[in-house]
């Protein structure tokens, strides 16, 4: 391979790259105490949320979960995103029914950095129950 | 042809290199560009945190192959199940990377 060649295939290579970085929103990965490594391609991966387990109930509770979403669309270097949903502790414990949290993690999927989602879930137990199961009383 | 072939891996180097898939923690020690393999804390907070031996241990872990695809759940409800734990008192992780090429994260749980 002769050096223009070279030259050629490695510009083309940086900007397959550059552009696949701007593109794919890998310049967005979820901000959180704790993120793993994260996929270009795809990813679903699920972390700790909350890093403070000194003397953390972790039984069997109840959990809620409660999501946001993002859709990236790739125009290059204009890349206009979409992003809705309620992910708060607050929503995630009031789908679970959940009066005390004990803990949370989350789950992060994306796809291609085009359409991503963060789910928020929380671990806890209702008013005057224990181990989230209603004592009866 | 080989302009063909050496577009992909050069694309392959530059999103395994450029710094996209570098994980995040409370404490991240420094890392190798060759190979890395360390535990480190997760839970920072020590206040007469129960750090003896006969603590359970459960471990969850997410992995990511050539920076494209992760998988995993490494979440503190998945540890705290593997090692059949009911309180949890304390917590670190343990990251493996080998030249970006296989990546492992593992949160690790102690408890009892």
């Amino acid at each position: 391979m002769d050096a223009r060649r070279l030259y050629i295939c490695i510009a083309s290579g940086g900007l397959m790259g550059m552009l696949l970085g701007i593109t794919v929103g890998c310049v967005q990965p979820p901000r959180a105490p704790v993120v793993p490594p994260t996929g270009f391609i795809f990813t679903q991966v699920a972390a700790p949320l909350q890093t403070d387990l000194s003397e953390t109930d972790v039984r069997s509770l109840k959990s809620g979960e409660s999501a946001t979403n993002m859709i990236l669309i790739p125009l290059i270097f204009l890349n206009p995103q979409i992003s809705w949903g309620d992910g708060s502790v607050k929503a995630a414990s009031a789908e679970g029914k959940i009066d005390e949290v004990e803990f949370a993690d989350y789950e992060f999927m994306s796809v291609l950095g085009v359409y991503s989602q963060t789910k928020t879930k929380v671990y806890g137990r209702e008013k005057n129950t224990k181990d989230g199961v209603e004592s009866g009383s | 042809m080989k302009s063909v072939l050496i577009l992909p891996v050069i694309c392959l180097i530059l999103l395994a290199t450029n710094g996209c898939v570098v994980l995040q923690a409370p404490v991240v020690p420094p890392q190798g560009i060759l190979f890395t393999n360390y535990q480190a804390p997760l839970d920072y907070d020590q206040d007469v945190t129960k750090v003896n031996y006969e603590l359970k241990v459960g471990r969850s872990s997410s992995s990511c192959i050539l920076g494209l695809l992760a998988f995993g759940d490494s979440s503190i409800a998945a540890a705290a199940l593997d090692g059949d734990i009911k309180v949890a008192h304390t917590a670190d992780y343990e990251y493996t990377n080998f030249l970006f090429i296989y990546q492992q994260y593992s949160t690790i749980v102690r408890g009892e």
